[in-house]
């Protein structure tokens, strides 16, 4: 099985090149180029100054040669320059987008992991009763509900109705000096995004984090340490908890490469500059290299939480077997 | 435990969040915008967003104010041929064959760093709009300047091998940079150089090297030292999140009273999506919104939600939504629904309540018959109104040859080569919510009399790729394309930057009968003139006007101009674009007044709180 | 199935160690999800959901895109207003107590009535998920339960696609593909769009949520298939020569069938959530057609107008209703079908 481990592990490589390699294709195909965006805003826009500009951008040739050369550049580091900003690609995406999405799905993680753990545990210890109901529905609710539309209406509340209560989207208010008020500043912007790209993780979670423990509780070894006469609260918190939370863990490393690409509805919805939404706007305008650099390294997210998924669940349950 | 624990994170929040609510006041103005610009390069970018900014901390040769009078800016005095700066030579049949125009900086004119602001910066700007290597955005007038000769510190001359009729114009069509005329050499030169020795030794990376030394320098991306000729300096950019700007001490206009009342810092704040802007104007957070950012949004529902906290403004935008009809008869599908003819065209405007269309999506918007806007030279009402008449429209179809042969409440008719049609016909807009609701109604009128709307919205970055755009006779867009043009800004139509209903350019050649500017096969597509339209009177109208210096005489060309277009109607006008903009209350002289000023952006200098003795002077 | 009078110890075993699926079991799994109330409930609301998308054009006073510009933005009253000028057109008067002019939902920002174009939305919305869920399932069973039994080199390249496709991120996967198959320029979309005209988005939105839900399908099953491949019985029933056909059908996927049942009916929620996710996004159903997600595209900008919430509201209302009933009777089939599945996600 290690060896199994360690062949997927050197599979990441070349895995990622054909991802690139799809992707890079898939945006080729779809017309349009950059250059259209320069086009769409200056009137006095010629022929003669598209034809210059596309072979100044060398966006005339087939698109497997523009990959070639995109991967050349990409292998030593450089992941181009973004047409939109005129800046590195990749400086813009990390520098700028990412801390944002990292923060936001950050944050969320946290505050889903800190409600779900205690939630789905006291869940699973009073099962059946009206808090245990309660907690179900919500959860229900909570894997149901369209993201965008929560947060829609949670503006509505907060910052239409409530009149600016809470801000209606952005990072930060402009003009905030001081560490004190800029922290409760990021913080008043945070809550809603939170709130709402947190939902689905929080109700997911909770829900196995419930089931999880109520399988653990059942076996044996939990019935022996009871019997043997063990604090009630050590076997939970310490035994039951343990093996209860692992495959949780699990479950949560899947997730996180999703927190990232997935909170693109949320970032729309509340104008968040984070990497989701400028995915979104790469693919709209063909900014290549903004779009595959961080279109590449999503995928290497996805493919080491998946390996980390991978090991999570072998040692979870020896039954599985690969070979 | 841990719920307890949540809960006191939860009261710590709340107190933070109503802590963080109050925000200190200075002599400072946040703007909201839409749109960032791409970069701070002086001879690149989209028209609108990038401008404004650029105002901010820029002014050009010359600049409109809120009346639509030209004024000088850099310049000592705007150039014309009463104080002898521009200079017109004709040949022998009246042509115009040459154009000279001498300008003078101002003495008191500085860059933000304290250097002078001198004709060097002006040669210096046009050597680099001129280098064929760089990805400058338009040679449009650039194209048209011979050379840019040096005089004495604070004189040139640019010598015009045709006629410029904007030669003092701004937006660019000076023929110079195309924001604010006139870029810093002292920053740019070493950038310059550099880059362009770079690229001759190693031709094969010259887009590696310019893109990443001279689009992605510290000057063009706020990263290193920015420098302009406006009030307010370059502090830092954000990006995806601001910019913001300090005042000068010794910026050569003044606003009455001491420059300490006015604005002493401005901030640029980018907010993508109009609902978040929205909510920010109305919770306080952003005092100003930028011309482009509510566009669609109703005056009156943002005057009930700002109530006392600020003010709603409307202006002209200088922007003429129309449906450019697909006059191709290379498209077979729009050249069965008879396009061509002009009747369709005149039914299809009588069967629009465009009174009803503008008031709906655009609110404030007006009415245009024209391709002109209200208040620029040579506009007419005089034209046919062509009122909401879907009787008129039924009886032209009519007698086109259309009709309800099988009672389904479509539109038929027979072709010459005998086949049968109903009458579909395509509309194709940008996913603009104002665009998409436009749709919807032109449905619903068009349907009243018997004609089928096949609506279509794409993205912007699809629908004006020219491979869509400059293919109409190859039926990218079959029918009706909505969008918005400049109608021609207290400049003459028929000219590059506003105008696509030319066709053969006779200023050029009288005798040459080629279509320029009718994207073809035969002239590889290019042109603008996405329609079609050929009309021989309208181009030699046109021709005359490009060379008619005198505004009353040019005005009645162009008054000409407009009563063909009326009757003949290639595009079908629906209104003209207005701009929606909030000041928070006590804000002052933040206004655009005519579109002739092009943005609210035009005079920054004056921007002040009356509450800080700030006089309103507009 | 083996014969019941047959009794050697071989096929004891087979019979033991495989759930059997004879009728009283469907009929024991039955009267299992009946005892589950919220699963009840939910396949109740689904069933009058349906019912009601599928009536719609019967249900309603008005035509779900006829404007009435002089009432935009109403408020959502069951009064009718004293100008007449107000009411609107209407394609009959009254449907049992909805009379023409009465908004229960209020008014968009055209003027047509939210009730009308909720039930109009609905036919697509619940067309794409039930749609694009079903078939997904079905296509990911099938490959999954072939690569997990044959294994070998099917396994291995069904592995890897499935892997290499889902590595990359969903979301922007899916924007890129909308982007290509509804654009213009691209020949399959000019194909699609002669073929479909105004259905073009709906078959589109549903192509592409097939193309990237049948890999998770697949690997589901096909992890299912692994693991009950080991199983006694099965060896039991090569080892009595039992052709591949005959296990794959008969004995694998039938002890799979509870989680593609679930499955399915989970993915039909998320599919109506994908779909409203890309409608929103601008990427999905286009106008005049009408889904839920599309409504709520364009609400987003008229939360500050009075009343203008209430466009955002609705259509979001039923999307969470159908998917929470779509998840009760999909948690409801989970426990009524695989006891020993109980709880688990």
């Amino acid at each position: 099985m290690i060896a199994y481990l360690i062949r997927r592990f050197l599979q990441v490589i070349p895995t990622l090149f054909v991802v690139s390699l799809i992707l890079y294709g898939l945006l080729a195909l779809k017309p349009g180029d950059p250059i259209d965006e320069l086009r769409r805003g200056n009137p006095g826009f010629t022929q003669a100054d598209y034809e210059r500009l596309r072979k100044f951008y060398g966006l005339d040739k087939p698109w497997f040669v523009r990959y070639w050369r995109w991967l050349g550049r990409a292998v030593r580091g450089d992941f181009g320059t973004s047409r939109q900003f005129g800046r590195p690609a990749a400086q813009y995406i990390f520098r700028f987008r990412f801390p944002n999405t990292l923060l936001l799905s950050g944050v969320s993680l946290l505050f889903a992991f800190f409600i779900a753990v205690p939630t789905g545990v006291i869940s699973a210890l009073h099962q059946h009763s009206l808090l245990d109901y309660t907690v179900t529905v919500v959860n229900f609710i909570g894997v149901s509900i369209p993201i965008f539309w929560l947060g829609i209406m949670l503006i509505f509340i907060f910052a239409v109705v409530f009149r600016g209560f809470l801000p209606a989207g952005g990072l930060t208010t402009p003009g905030i000096t001081g560490t004190w008020p800029a922290i409760a500043d990021r913080i008043r912007h945070l809550i809603l995004p939170v709130a709402a790209l947190s939902s689905l993780q929080l109700a997911q979670w909770t829900r196995f984090m419930r089931s999880s423990m109520l399988d653990v509780i059942k076996l044996d070894y939990v019935i022996t340490a009871r019997a043997k006469g063990l604090n009630e609260r050590r076997i939970t918190y310490h035994h039951a908890l343990r093996n209860a939370i692992l495959p949780l863990i699990t479950l949560i490393g899947l997730n996180v490469p999703l927190l990232f690409s997935g909170a693109i509805l949320t970032e729309t919805v509340f104008n968040w500059p984070g990497m989701g939404r400028a995915i979104f706007d790469a693919i709209l305008v063909n900014d290549f290299n903004v779009a595959m650099v961080s279109l590449v390294f999503i995928s290497l997210l996805v493919l080491s939480f998946t390996l980390f998924a991978d090991i999570m669940y072998a040692i979870v349950d020896p039954r599985i077997r690969y070979d | 435990m841990v719920n307890r624990i949540f809960v006191l994170a939860l009261g710590i929040s709340l107190i933070l969040a109503i802590a963080g609510w109050a925000s200190p006041a200075l002599n400072n103005l946040v703007i909201g915008a839409t749109q960032e610009p791409s970069n701070l390069l002086p001879w690149e970018g989209a028209a609108d967003t990038k401008e404004n900014i650029m105002g901010i901390f820029n002014i050009g040769l010359t600049y409109f104010d809120s009346e639509g009078n030209l004024q000088p800016g850099l310049a000592s005095e705007v150039p014309t041929e009463e104080n002898g700066r521009l200079l017109v030579f004709r040949d022998a049949a009246g042509k115009v064959i040459r154009q000279e125009v001498l300008w003078t900086i101002r003495g008191d004119a500085f860059w933000s760093d304290g250097t002078p602001i001198t004709s060097d910066d002006a040669v210096f700007t046009f050597e680099v709009q001129n280098t064929p290597e760089l990805p400058v955005t338009t040679r449009a007038f650039s194209s048209l300047i011979e050379d840019v000769v040096k005089v004495d510190e604070k004189s040139f001359w640019i010598h015009y091998k045709t006629p410029n009729l904007f030669y003092a114009n701004i937006g660019g069509s000076v023929g110079l940079a195309r924001h604010y005329d006139i870029a810093p050499k002292h920053i740019w030169e070493p950038i310059y150089r550099q880059v362009m020795e770079q690229v001759a030794a190693n031709p094969d990376k010259a887009t590696e090297i310019i893109e990443g030394q001279f689009l992605g320098s510290p000057p063009a991306t706020g990263t290193g030292t920015v420098v302009g000729s406006g009030v307010f300096k370059f502090e830092e950019w954000q990006i995806n999140q601001f910019i913001r700007f300090s005042r000068r001490d010794d910026f050569f206009l003044d606003p009455p009273g001491p420059a300490e009342n006015y604005l002493q810092e401005v901030t640029v704040r980018f907010i993508v999506a109009q609902p978040t802007l929205l909510s920010g104007i109305i919770a306080g957070e952003i005092e100003a919104s930028d011309d482009i950012g509510l566009a669609g949004l109703d005056p009156a529902v943002l005057e009930a939600q700002l109530r006392d906290r600020g003010a709603v403004e409307v202006t002209p935008s200088g922007f003429i939504e129309k449906l450019n009809c697909n006059l191709f008869t290379q498209c077979a599908v729009a050249a069965d629904l008879l396009l061509g003819d002009k009747r369709t065209r005149q039914a299809i405007i009588q069967a629009i309540d465009r009174e009803d269309v503008a008031t709906t999506v655009y609110p404030g918007a007006i009415v245009s018959n024209s391709f002109i806007i209200r208040g620029d030279v040579g506009f007419t009402d005089d034209l046919n109104p062509w009122p909401y008449d879907p009787e008129a429209a039924k009886a032209l179809l009519a007698d086109i040859g259309w009709a309800d042969s099988d009672g389904d409440g479509w539109l038929e008719r027979t072709t010459d080569d005998g086949r049968e049609i109903e009458f579909a016909i395509h509309w194709v807009a940008t996913t603009a919510d104002f665009r998409i609701r436009t749709g919807e109604i032109l449905q619903e009128f068009l349907a009243d009399v018997g004609i089928k709307v096949e609506v279509e919205n794409l993205p912007g970055s699809v629908v004006f790729s020219s491979e869509y755009i400059n293919h109409g006779s190859e039926c990218t867009f079959r029918g009706m394309f909505e969008y918005a043009e400049g109608g021609g800004i207290a400049q003459a139509p028929a000219d590059p930057l506003s105008n696509e209903l030319w066709a053969n350019d006779l200023l050029e050649d009288p005798v040459d009968t080629t279509l320029e500017n009718v994207p073809l096969p035969d002239n590889g597509f290019a042109g603008t003139n996405i329609t079609g339209w050929v009309n021989e009177e309208f181009d030699q109208l046109r021709a005359d006007a490009l060379q008619e210096f005198s505004l009353e005489k040019r005005a009645d060309i162009v008054k000409q101009m407009q009563v063909i277009y009326n009757e003949e109607l290639p595009t079908v006008p629906l209104y003209e674009r207005v701009e929606t903009v909030t000041t928070a209350t006590g804000l002052v002289n933040f206004t655009k007044g005519t579109a002739a000023a092009r943005t609210q952006f035009w005079n920054p200098w004056e921007w002040g709180w009356e509450q800080n003795g700030a006089v309103a002077m507009r | 199935m083996t014969e019941p009078n047959r009794r050697t110890p071989e096929l004891e075993i087979v019979r033991d160690a495989a759930t059997p699926r004879t009728e009283s079991y469907w009929r024991f799994a039955w009267r299992r999800f009946r005892r589950h109330r919220l699963a009840m409930f939910g396949a109740t609301v689904i069933i009058i959901l349906v019912l009601g998308a599928i009536l719609s054009p019967w249900l309603t006073p008005y035509n779900f895109s006829r404007q009435n510009r002089r009432h935009m933005f109403a408020a959502p009253s069951l009064s009718i207003p004293d100008d007449p000028r107000l009411v609107g057109k209407c394609v009959r008067p009254r449907v049992l107590w909805w009379r023409c002019g009465m908004h229960p939902f209020g008014t968009d920002d055209l003027g047509r009535d939210i009730l009308t174009r909720v039930f109009h939305g609905g036919r697509v919305s619940l067309l794409v998920g039930f749609t694009a869920a079903f078939a997904s399932t079905l296509l990911g069973s099938l490959v999954g339960a072939l690569a997990g039994y044959w294994g070998g080199l099917l396994d291995a390249v069904v592995s890897r696609f499935i892997e290499i496709m889902l590595s990359i991120p969903q979301l922007p996967l899916l924007l890129i593909l909308v982007g290509l198959l509804a654009n213009p320029e691209v020949r399959l979309a000019t194909i699609l769009g002669d073929l479909l005209g105004g259905a073009k988005s709906i078959v589109i939105i549903i192509i592409v949520i097939i193309a990237l839900s049948w890999m998770s399908t697949a690997r589901l099953v096909r992890g299912q298939v692994l693991s009950l491949r080991q199983r006694e019985f099965v060896e039991a029933a090569r080892a009595l020569g039992t052709p591949n056909r005959r296990i794959v059908f008969r004995h694998l996927l039938p002890n799979t069938a509870s989680v593609i049942i679930v499955q399915a009916t989970l993915m039909t929620g998320e599919a109506i959530l994908i779909e409203s996710g890309l409608s929103f996004l601008g990427l999905g159903i286009q106008p005049p057609a009408v889904s839920w997600g599309n409504m709520l595209s364009r609400a987003q900008g008229f939360l500050y107008y009075p009343n203008g919430v209430y466009i955002a509201f609705f259509p979001g209302l039923f999307i969470l209703l159908t998917v929470l009933c779509a998840n009760f009777v999909g948690d409801g089939l989970r426990d009524a079908l695989d006891p020993r599945h109980h709880g688990r996600m």
